[in-house]
């Protein structure tokens, strides 16, 4: 896939460089891409919830406290008034 | 840190503005909460499909999914010890024996929908100096 990229200048440990370039060699690629992987991935991880989950979990939360009464009002351990 | 219930743990995967919460608070909830949540949405009375053709699993399996930045769940074997002290003053049940060890034990604030303040509850956390915000909506 032919990427649009800027040249950045981060600081890493002595471990970092380490772990890096072991990955790069075992990958048979660069340390570049092995560090474009691991934050695709980690940025994937933080992406905000999607609007169609947001709705639905809106819809969810309007009816929230009925379904917890009915759910949970005779479970002891869980209801909110012992 | 504040620690919110499952409602206001929904209201936020929402995207909704939860007003005990300031964008500064680092947020997170028991694991009796986030469990009652994931019961829930795991309900046969909820269905299978949900608003905007979302499927339930969908929305279980992103509360299941820890997301950074997102609700920490608190791990409640650090707070035991504080729990079973708060219990045993005052008849707490499982639910909220964990909810004031966990305040007491992170140093929290709480934070809950006025559908889930017990009874007992707020006297029990001016008891143990712990402070409690409720949302009304």
């Amino acid at each position: 896939m032919l990427r649009c990229m800027q040249r950045t200048n981060i600081y890493l440990t002595d471990e970092q460089q380490r772990a890096l370039a072991a990955r790069a060699r075992v990958g048979g690629t660069t340390k570049s891409a092995v560090l474009r992987e691991i934050l695709d991935a980690g940025l994937a991880d933080t992406a905000p919830v999607d609007d169609a989950l947001r709705t639905a979990f809106a819809a969810v939360a309007d009816g929230y406290d009925e379904l917890a009464a009915l759910l949970f009002a005779d479970d002891p351990d869980l209801h909110v008034d012992a | 840190m504040i620690i919110v219930d499952d409602r206001l743990t929904l209201e936020i995967l929402a995207g909704r503005h939860v007003s005990a919460v300031s964008d500064d608070d680092a947020v997170a909830t028991t694991w009796g909460f986030h469990y009652r949540l994931a019961r829930a949405l795991a309900a046969p009375v909820s269905g299978g499909q949900l608003s905007g053709g979302v499927p339930a699993r969908q929305l279980l399996d992103t509360v299941l999914s820890p997301r950074p930045g997102g609700v920490e769940v608190l791990d409640p074997r650090a707070i035991t010890r504080e729990a079973v002290a708060a219990a045993a003053r005052h008849g707490l049940n499982l639910l909220a024996a964990e909810l004031v060890g966990a305040a007491r034990h992170h140093e929290a604030t709480i934070a809950l929908s006025a559908a889930n303040v017990g009874r007992s509850w707020p006297a029990v956390f001016e008891a143990e100096g712990i402070e409690l915000r409720v949302v009304t909506r």
